[in-house]
């Protein structure tokens, strides 16, 4: 008889589910809206001028990092991207910072530009893509910076409560080196939600494209966006997800990790400017097309426009808008 | 109400007869789990309790509880129903039903919803190398797998474990 309670009180305990709580819609809708400011023909032309001036570019010095597979550490570039990604934004009426953080060879150039909020403007969003890139980068990260440029064009056309904050890290492919200096310079403090992108662009219909990441499973099509979160950031991804879904933006996968992330398994969640951001405890998403696990040109000389797909990347481009304008707080 | 009182009485005093049959030992074990499906990824190594209960007839059923760190904390509590050789070398067989509870990957659905927790696996685990005395056994490499939903796979394995017959 002893043991009929404590095994009574065994199943109980095991097959007592838990449920997580219903997620805020309420901001759903006015964010699709500013999405709906997206002008998807200019995305691609955006790709093509940073492949295009990449290729003029001298490389960055790579004393301390040896070339090896899938890292050609001495055809990487940035100067070039800097002064585009720069320009940009002065062209659509926004001042653009280059904030240089280190000294030497391997400063990091970041470029920053901010669309002041209106009745919160000490709370920002930050908006993260990095510029440097091997070879031409379409993908890597050409797809993430033309992205952020649209939705730096889109927003402009609204008022939010938070700030917008774009930054275009640089150094990220010698191991997040411009948004780590950006971090720890204490530049990220007043950053209460963060979304950032690497590889954005890359889509294929075609079974058995899309690789399980470190044994994590994915599904066998490699045709969405992964929304990549951690504890502190799961509310986000769960309402980015479900608002991209739903309203028809873009094919999103979110998946959510462990507490900063920072586990033997989801360290692989971590490969980008996001890191400091989940390891500082700042609510941070991260957008990817899932990189080496799904584009074969990953790092590569055939990292061009053409290998990359419009549409998938204009979709994410509106989901990422959208996003933007929830986190933002879109003012009617 | 008489009928179901009866039923009590009756149940209880199947049960405390039952008993006087079974060897019961509070078991330590080592414990290792990679689980795996389209909705949760969880892993890890830990150290686990349990108390096992050992019929004359080798009927044999275990409840253990095992901590486990690799993918943030998470918690396994299973239950087994097997059959285990007598003698001293006491190798075994069990069907178990294994539920995980805790830090893990989450794949969300196309509305953001996390998947149900606990994740949950059915399989069956042997124990080739288990012996067993009357105060007890010494059992290495136990190897589990079982499947669960959305496609779930999971694979145990307990480098050691050890207990004490009361």
């Amino acid at each position: 008889m002893r043991l009929f309670p404590l095994f009574s009180l065994c199943l109980l305990v095991m097959f007592t589910g838990c449920k997580k709580s219903e997620m805020d819609r309420s901001g759903f809708e006015r964010a699709v809206t500013v999405a709906g400011g997206v002008t998807t023909d200019s995305i691609m032309p955006w790709v093509e001028r940073l492949v295009a001036v990449r290729a003029g570019d001298s490389p960055v010095d790579n004393t301390g990092f040896s070339p090896g597979h899938l890292f050609p550490s001495d055809h990487l570039t940035r100067n070039a991207s800097v002064g585009l990604v720069a320009h940009a934004f002065e062209s659509m009426g926004y001042d653009a910072d280059t904030v240089v953080l280190g000294e030497g060879p391997q400063a990091a150039y970041n470029v920053v530009a901010e669309w002041r909020g209106t009745t919160r403007p000490d709370e920002v969003v930050l908006v993260g893509s990095h510029l440097d890139a091997f070879y031409g980068g379409a993908d890597d990260n050409g797809s993430a910076v033309a992205a952020m440029l649209e939705a730096a064009r889109a927003v402009r056309k609204h008022h939010f409560a938070r700030t917008i904050r774009f930054i275009s890290f640089d150094l990220e492919e010698f191991g997040s080196i411009g948004s780590t200096r950006y971090v720890q310079a204490g530049y990220a403090g007043d950053v209460k939600a963060a979304i950032v992108m690497d590889l954005v662009g890359y889509a294929s219909h075609e079974p058995g494209s899309q690789k399980d990441v470190m044994g994590i499973r994915m599904p066998d099509v490699g045709d969405f966006l992964l929304v990549l979160g951690n504890d502190d950031s799961e509310e986000i991804t769960r309402q980015i997800t479900a608002m991209g879904n739903s309203y028809g933006l873009s094919k999103l996968l979110g998946m959510t990790a462990p507490g900063d992330g920072g586990y033997f398994l989801s360290e692989a969640f971590m490969r980008s400017d996001h890191a400091l951001l989940w390891y500082n405890g700042i609510p941070a998403v991260f957008l990817t097309d899932g990189a080496n696990f799904r584009n074969p040109n990953y790092h590569l000389p055939s990292d061009l426009p053409a290998t990359l797909d419009p549409s998938f990347l204009a979709g994410n481009t509106r989901a990422l808008t959208a996003a933007i304008a929830l986190l933002a707080e879109v003012q009617p | 109400m008489r009928t179901l009182l009866l039923l009590l009485f009756l149940s209880g005093s199947m049960a405390a007869a039952a008993q006087k049959m079974i060897a019961l030992t509070p078991f330590l074990q080592q414990y290792g789990i990679y689980y795996s499906s389209d909705r949760v990824t969880s892993d890890g190594l830990g150290v686990g309790v349990g108390i096992h209960a050992l019929h004359k007839t080798g009927v044999a059923g275990q409840m253990d509880v095992n901590l486990f760190w690799g993918c943030g904390n998470a918690v396994s509590t299973r239950l087994a129903l097997g059959y285990q050789r007598k003698g001293r070398w006491t190798p075994g067989a069990y069907a178990t039903m294994n539920l995980l509870w805790g830090q893990r990957i989450e794949a969300l659905d196309a509305e953001g919803n996390p998947p149900a927790m606990p994740a949950w696996a059915a399989g069956i685990r042997v124990t080739p190398l288990k012996f067993s005395t009357p105060h007890g056994f010494v059992s290495a490499l136990e190897i589990g797998a079982g499947l669960g939903p959305s496609k779930a796979v999971s694979l145990e394995v307990s480098i050691l474990s050890a207990g004490i017959t009361f």
